[in-house]
This record gives structure tokens, sequence and C-alpha cells, in this order.
């Protein structure tokens, strides 16, 4: 761990104004947040920096160098794609997991078909065959079509 | 059904091949550990990978390659290679599939603090090599 030394002090006056040196001339004083600021997603998090950039050419130029940075470190990172050959290699492999899962999820699935087809059997049961329902359905269809056809004629 | 858990399959096994040659920096090794990657996912979730569980996809190929890790030797003269396993990952994971820390260290298994120090130090093992390169 490094240690942090307390530039304040009178013992670290030059120090302190190296330091102070340093800051002025080289960088800004907020331009060690640039790296912290490229990682985060939401930039709002940070919105005082956010402000702070737009009028600091320092920490514009030094955000600059460390975007070009990262964009030359992906060129190092590999990314290699599954060529086709591969792919139709691992062919047999795949089936065989695909079998697997079908098997299991299959069954699933099937449960799931038989149950909307059940649900269906009963809707149009309850619609067309049971008394209850399928005298008032009839009732309101004989009304709905003669309706239509009194509108109808009266339009003509 | 059985079809399209096959196209479901051969598109998650093309989408983590890069993942597994990051990792391995084998071709062979890599096509091998997607396999296994899938394989292990479907036992332990029974269910076809897709969009919704790719994390667990990513994590299960992850654990399955840091097993392996220690029993094999990498023999590349790619600079990546000199990287450690979770510096390979996480950069991987960061600079080329831009995901999330969070998502990461989900994947890792690791807090987001250890996957910060993690690519803070890839990157610089791989700064000064890239500063030659420019």
């Amino acid at each position: 761990m490094r240690k942090s030394t307390y530039l304040y002090s009178k013992e670290n006056r030059e120090l302190y104004h190296e330091h102070l040196k340093d800051i002025s001339s080289d960088s800004c004083h907020f331009s060690r947040q640039i790296p912290l600021f490229l990682e985060r997603v939401d930039k709002n998090d940070m919105n005082f920096f956010a402000r702070h950039l737009v009028h600091c050419d320092k920490c514009q130029n030094e955000i600059r160098k460390e975007e070009q940075k990262r964009k030359s470190f992906i060129n190092l990172v590999p990314y290699e794609k599954m060529s086709r050959e591969q792919l139709l290699s691992l062919g047999p492999e795949l089936d065989e997991l695909a079998e697997i899962i079908f098997k299991k999820e299959g069954v699933e699935q099937l449960k799931l078909k038989a149950e909307s087809y059940r649900a269906r059997r009963q809707f149009v049961y309850d619609m067309f065959i049971s008394p209850f329902y399928s005298k008032t359905f009839l009732k309101g269809l004989v009304l709905a079509l003669f309706s239509f056809s009194f509108l109808y004629f009266i339009s003509h | 059904v059985e079809k399209v858990i096959k196209r479901q399959l051969e598109a998650t096994a093309k989408n983590l091949y890069p993942f597994a040659y990051a990792l391995c920096l084998d071709e062979l090794m890599a096509s091998q550990l997607v396999i296994d990657g899938l394989s292990r996912f479907a036992i332990e979730f029974e269910q076809a990978p897709c969009d919704e569980n790719k994390l667990e996809t990513y994590k299960s190929l992850y654990l399955l390659a840091k097993h392996r890790h220690h029993h094999t030797s990498i023999k590349s003269s790619k600079v990546f290679s000199s990287l450690s396993f979770l510096g390979r990952a996480t950069l991987f994971l960061i600079e080329k599939e831009k995901w999330m820390i969070d998502d990461v260290a989900y994947v890792c298994t690791e807090e987001s603090s250890h996957i910060r120090l993690a690519i803070h130090e890839a990157r610089g093992i791989l700064s000064p090599i890239q500063e030659s390169i420019i």
C-alpha cells in the first residue's frame, strides 16, 4: 500500500509547491478522474465532471489521449470467430445436446399444447353446447342479426 | 421444436466461441470448451440457451475454463497470453463485448472492485507493449 502524505504541513511545504507546479503546468487537478469517467456507462452520474470537461482544455486533451489508448487496446485483445468448418465439426455433439434439451423442454411444450387445446375445446363447448351459455350466445346472435338487417333495410 | 433448439445452440456456440478463445487461446480447446459449457448449462438449467440466460451460459463456460486453466499451459506468442486468467476474461468482456462491470463480476463470480482491479492490472501490463507498437 502506498502511504499518503499530508501536503499542508510545514515539513512538506516543498513537496506541496512541487505538486502545485505539476498541477498548474501539465494537467488539470480533475484529470485523474478521467479513467473513472470513461468507465461509467451513465455519464450523468458524474455531472460535475461532465460540466467541467466542457470548459477545461487540459482535461479534453487527456480524455482524447485516454480514448486513443483504449482504442489501441482493442487490437491487442483477440476476437476469433468460429469458422463454418468448426461449427460443422460440432454438429453431432450439438445434435445430442439438442436431443437432451428437447426431451426435457419438449415434454413441457407438449403439456402446454395439451392445456391450450383443452381450454379451446372447453370454450367451444361452453359457447355452443352447454345449455346456459349456448342459449345466451344464440339469443345474442339472433338479436345482433335482427338489428343488423333492420338497420340495413332502413338505410337503403 | 428440436430444430429450433439446435439453431439456438448453434447461434449460442458462435457467440461463445470468441470468449472461449480469449480464455484458452487455442482453437481446438476453445471449441471443446464451448460444447462442454453448453452441456453444463443444459444439465444445470434444463433449457436451451437464449438471450435471457446469456449471463448464465457465459458463467458456466467461464467456470469450466477456470477449472481447466490450472491443468493446462498456454503456448502462445500473443501478448494477450501474458495476462492473468481473470485479466483476459475481464478485458475481453469489457473491451470487445462492451459489457458493464456488474455483468462481468457476475460471470466471473467476483466482486466489482476485484474486476476493476483486474482490468487496471491488465491494462497496466499491456500499455508498455501498446506504446512500443505506436
